[in-house]
This record gives C-alpha cells, sequence and structure tokens, in this order.
C-alpha cells in the first residue's frame, strides 16, 4: 500500500529525505510522508521535549508558510527514538485545507523529521502504517547513512 | 598494443592520484602547511576542545581568554597540572605578552557536560575603566557556564581569577556581546517562554555585580506565545556601540541564515514588552540568505573606500557586512557553507556581492576528516587589520587570511593549517552505519590583537597557535 515516491519538497541545507505514498486500498483519502534525518540539531541533549521543538525542527514549513496546530502536540516514540507528534492544517483558499501530521523523534544528536500530508485528517491506522514504514530496513538503512 | 599502454598510463595517474589523497590524509610529525603566514608560538590548553579566543591588553600584558567547549567522550575532565585535579571544561587564560613563549596562567572550570553541553564556550573582556559604576583599575570577563547561565569574573589578577556574578535560569547561551565602552551587554540566551534555545538578553552590565535587565529580545514567531513556524534561532552579534547605533545580529549557523541590522538606541530604550511590533521597531535592515547557508558572524564593516569607486559621486565609500557561514557536518555532508560580503550601504536593502570560499581541489579538504568550511571570522576592530585583512577560520583548512580591502573582491593571501598532535581528536561520519573516523586540524575560531598577532584555536583539542602574517598580507596591513 505504502511505495516509495519522489522528493519534492524545496531543498535546504537538512538535503532531502526519502517519500511515500499511500493510496488505493490502505489510505482512502490518500497520504504522502516525506522524511528525512537533521543531524547536529540544537537542543540535542534534551530532545524534542516540547510543542516549541517540534514547530523549529519539524518540515510543515515546506509545505506552506502558515500554518495552525490543531492541538496541543503528545509524546511519541519511533523504536528507541523519542520525541513528539503534532497535528497541523493548512489552509489555502484555492486547493482547500491540507492536514498534516508531524513526527519529530531524536536520540543523541540526530533527529527522524516525519511530515504525513492528506487532503483528509489523518487516522491512526494510517499513522500505524506510516510508522511501520519508518521502522522498515529501506528506510533505516537510508537513515543509518544519512 | 596502444590500448595496453593507455591503459598503463592510466592505471599509474590513478596511482599518483591516490598517493596524493595518502599524502593528504594528516601524520603527526607533518609540518604545518602555510603560505604568508608563519607560527610564532603555541599552548596545548591542556588538549581541551577549544571554541572562542579574546586577546585583551591589561596594561603591558596581553592576556589569551580562551573558552572551551563540554569534554569528549574519550576524556569528559581532562586534568589541570597546575591543580592535579580533573576539571570539566571551562575558560583557559594564557599571557601572551611574549607570543613565542605564551604562558599558563590559569583554568576555570565550566559546566559538566560533552560538547556543546558543557564548557564555557565564549568569552569577553572588558576594563573596568570604562564602566561608570565599576572599579576603574578592574578588568571584567564575561562567560557563559554551559548552557545554564551567563557569569561576571574578576580577573584583574588574570592568575587568580574571582566569580562576581552568576545569571541562571536559562536553557541556552552562545556568543554574546559585551560593549566595553558602555557595559551594556547582549547575552546569548534560552530564556523562558522563548521558542527558541538563543536569543537576546539585554542587560547593563556596567556595575559587573549588579546586572540590570533592559529587555528580551529576537525575531518575531521566537517570542513567547507565538504560533506558526518559528524562525531561525540567534548565533551572535556585535554592537558598534552609541557612536555607531548599531547591532548586527546573525541567524542561523548553517541554514536558513537571517542577517539583522537592529537600531542600538532603539533596542534599549523602546518598548520592551515583546510584541511582534514591539520586535519590529529597532529593526532597520534585514536579509534573509538561501536555506542553504546560515548566519554565524555577521562583521560591520563600515565606510569602506572602494578600490575604483573614489571619484564616485555617491556610494564612494560603502558600507558592509561580511557574514561568515559555520560549516556543521563532518566530511561535505551537508551545503557547503562560506564568506558573503553584503552591501549594506542601504541598510534597509541589503545585497550579497561577493564570496569567498577556500578551495577544496588544493587540499582535498572533504577527505581529510572532520569538517571543511567556513566558521567564524576575528571580531576584534584595532586598525592593524581593520577593513584591510580578514582571517577567516575553516576546520581542517586551518584559517584563511583575506585581502578584504575591496569586498567585492576578496581574495586569499595566506592560510596556516596547524600540524596535527597526539591530543587532537577523531571525527567520524557514518558509513554503512558504522563509524568511519579520521583525525584533522579543526581550526575553530580565530582573534587578533593591535601588535598583529593572530591566534587559532583548535575544536579538536590541538591548542591554540599564535601566527604573523609575512609577504604580501604583510604589506598590505602595514606591518614591519
Amino acid at each position: 500500500m505504502w511505495h516509495e515516491a519522489k522528493w519534492t519538497p524545496p531543498i535546504d541545507n537538512w538535503g532531502t529525505g526519502m517519500a511515500f505514498v499511500c493510496d488505493n486500498d490502505g489510505c482512502p483519502g490518500g497520504v504522502r510522508m516525506y522524511a528525512r534525518t537533521k543531524v547536529g540539531f540544537c537542543n540535542c541533549y534534551t530532545g524534542v521535549a516540547n510543542d516549541d521543538e517540534i514547530d523549529r525542527i519539524g518540515d510543515v514549513d515546506l509545505h506552506a508558510e502558515t500554518y495552525t496546530a490543531e492541538a496541543p502536540g503528545v509524546v511519541t516514540a519511533i523504536g528507541d527514538l523519542k520525541g513528539r507528534k503534532r497535528v497541523f492544517r493548512i489552509d489555502n483558499r484555492f486547493v482547500g485545507t491540507t492536514h498534516v501530521l508531524s513526527i519529530v523523534v531524536a536520540s543523541d544528536c540526530k533527529a527522524v523529521v516525519a511530515t504525513l500530508v492528506s487532503n483528509n485528517p489523518i487516522s491512526e491506522a494510517e499513522e500505524a502504517a506510516a510508522v511501520a514504514v519508518l521502522r522498515d530496513k529501506p528506510f533505516q538503512q537510508w537513515a543509518a547513512n544519512n | 598494443m596502444k590500448i595496453g599502454i593507455l591503459a598503463a598510463a592510466l592505471l599509474l595517474f590513478a596511482t599518483l592520484a591516490q598517493a596524493q589523497v595518502r599524502s593528504d590524509t594528516p601524520k603527526i610529525g607533518d609540518p604545518p602547511e602555510a603560505q604568508n603566514m608563519r607560527l610564532v608560538g603555541y599552548d596545548d590548553l591542556q588538549a581541551r576542545s577549544a571554541y572562542q579566543p579574546t586577546i585583551h591588553r591589561q596594561g603591558n600584558r596581553y592576556i589569551a581568554y580562551i573558552g572551551h567547549h563540554g569534554g569528549t567522550n574519550r576524556v569528559a575532565a581532562p586534568v589541570n597540572p597546575m591543580t592535579g585535579k580533573a576539571e570539566f571544561n571551562g575558560t583557559s587564560i594564557v599571557d601572551v605578552t611574549d607570543p613565542v613563549h605564551p604562558k599558563y596562567l590559569a583554568h576555570i572550570p565550566g559546566a559538566e557536560g560533552l560538547f556543546e553541553d558543557g564548557g564555557a564556550q565564549m568569552v569577553r573582556v572588558c576594563d573596568g575603566a570604562a564602566f561608570y559604576k565599576a572599579d576603574p583599575k578592574a578588568v571584567f570577563m564575561l562567560r557563559p557556564f554551559g548552557n545554564e547561565a551567563h557569569e561576571v569574573w574578576n580577573v584583574t589578577d588574570p592568575a587568580n581569577p574571582v566569580l562576581l556574578t552568576r545569571l541562571t535560569g536559562l536553557k541556552g547561551t552562545h556568543k554574546s556581546w559585551w560593549e566595553c565602552e558602555t557595559g551594556i551587554a547582549y547575552l546569548v540566551s534560552g530564556a523562558e517562554g522563548w521558542r527558541v534555545p538563543r536569543m537576546t538578553q539585554v542587560y547593563d552590565m556596567s556595575d559587573p555585580v549588579h546586572p540590570k535587565f533592559i529587555r528580551n529580545f529576537g525575531l518575531p514567531g521566537q517570542q513567547p506565545g507565538a504560533t506558526g513556524s518559528v524562525p531561525t534561532m540567534l548565533h551572535g552579534m556585535i554592537s558598534t556601540g552609541p557612536a555607531g547605533n548599531r547591532i548586527y545580529f546573525g541567524y542561523g549557523t548553517n541554514g536558513g541564515g537571517i542577517v539583522q541590522i537592529v537600531d542600538r538606541d532603539k533596542l534599549i530604550h523602546g518598548p520592551a514588552e515583546p510584541t511582534p511590533e514591539n520586535l519590529l521597531y529597532p529593526q532597520v535592515g534585514r536579509l534573509d540568505l538561501s536555506p542553504l547557508i546560515g548566519a554565524h558572524t555577521t562583521y560591520p564593516m563600515i565606510g569602506v573606500p572602494v578600490p575604483g569607486f573614489l571619484h564616485d559621486k555617491i556610494g564612494a565609500k560603502r558600507d558592509f557586512i561580511m557574514i561568515v557561514n559555520e560549516q556543521i557536518l563532518n566530511e561535505c555532508q551537508e551545503a557547503r557553507q562560506m564568506v558573503w560580503f553584503a552591501d549594506f550601504t542601504v541598510e534597509a536593502k541589503g545585497m550579497v556581492v561577493s564570496n569567498f570560499t577556500a578551495p577544496e581541489l588544493g587540499g582535498n579538504f572533504c577527505e581529510r576528516g572532520g569538517r571543511f568550511g567556513s566558521h567564524s571570522s576575528n571580531e576584534s576592530m584595532e586598525p592593524v587589520f581593520r577593513n584591510k585583512l580578514a582571517f577567516i577560520s575553516y576546520f581542517n583548512a586551518g584559517v584563511r587570511a583575506l585581502d578584504i580591502r575591496n569586498p567585492y573582491q576578496p581574495r586569499e593571501v595566506g592560510y596556516f593549517i596547524p600540524s596535527i598532535t597526539k591530543d587532537t581528536d577523531e571525527r567520524c561520519i557514518k558509513v554503512d552505519g558504522k563509524d568511519r573516523c579520521k583525525v584533522a586540524i579543526q581550526t575553530n575560531n580565530v582573534e587578533t590583537d593591535d601588535r598583529g598577532y593572530i591566534y587559532i584555536v583548535d575544536r579538536a583539542n590541538t591548542g591554540m597557535h599564535i601566527l604573523e602574517v609575512t609577504g604580501e598580507p604583510r604589506t598590505i596591513a602595514g606591518l614591519k
């Protein structure tokens, strides 16, 4: 259901990452996920400790200059990496509302930043499937070398 | 037959090329690499990872104060031979009056913690004589204590420093600025509630024992209660004091850089409540850089008479900011960070007009290990080098000397890459998921004094090298 896709966000100094798309039966609304590592981000000893950190380190701004947090973030983890996730909304009068789930987890000075983007609210099942992709070998191997 | 000869020639070429690569990998015992710069003196700084040197003239003496990062995985707290105790990296104090024979005077321990989590990275020093509320004979040193506090020490006797003040409760610190002519300090702090671990706290520290808080400052969006994306956090600033009435802020290190010019008087005396409107009130210029580069050091070059423009009715003298980015990742694993010159003659409409980067091809620097790219410039405004030469720390490419008399066309006129020593620490990158490490010089920061000596310190524990220019750059500086 999830397959690798082309990285389309604009380039910055964190470089590009891996992109995935989930559609058809797995994600009725269609979900795109952009995931990459950020090495040497600050506060690397306290990790992603609060919502300011997820707002600062997350990649929502690659998708829109302005966006709105839907709710406070919550603690999350992917394997040994710990951090936070937070739901955002991007409103555009031409294309309507885009829903974004930003997941930022870290260990030491290395963060994994994943951004899920969909035209519909992202369900728990879609989120769980996306996290499984992040824990799968292709992304893990890529992340280990980036 | 011809194919065989060609293949043999290619093999020979490949072998020679490989040999060249190997010869570029530094080894203990290799001589330093230099052009128009030479070594005058050296101190190993007790093999502590060094961030920033500041040179201060105290009477007839010249004293170097060196801020250190925290310890390393290998040695969390090196032993201070003067006390016989293991001490967390803090501040080294070295008498460099005789630069050939620097004398280590004292080490003030810093905060516990490794790398940027501990230590006391930066340091500024001012004479009390300029502070109307301070002992006129005293000399004061400002430094962070890890990421948790700022401290002021009395270093009148640099061999016996005394702690005067500690401002605590922070979640970040970095490269502050202290106006020695007024005592106003611009502290890079992580204040409670602010959305970034590095923003500005303005203090009147003309009475170093009783600092007086003036205000917090940052980019709109960084203040408490703001929402949405968080603007790039501060790295540091340089003030021109009441005379110049400008402060040059650099945000970002290796990406999303922002240069901001601030009216000093409006900053100090303007409305202090951190609303978006109040935060913009003192701003007179701002330049957003490419997402690929930061703004680590923003060094003002005011009123530069540009060669070839001298007969121009308008704009014969120009104001520039030398913007130095900081390379963060080892072995070229990110976009190249370098030096940019921006023409800010019209402050509200600054534009980048030139750049400099050390030539990678000649030095094979991406292969040497550690970081390769710019980090910082000298910040001294003494006339000997002012608007003539700039010195840029370049990690494994040592220090690079630039002729900046024409900022539209900067050019390299010298360099010095120290030799590694037994103390030089390794730097690693991931290859196939495993660490692959190399040992290389990591020249972190550079400063100059009014005699024309250049001081470079090493992030990979190689100590402090005191240098002087020779040849063309010596002529440019007007040194004999």
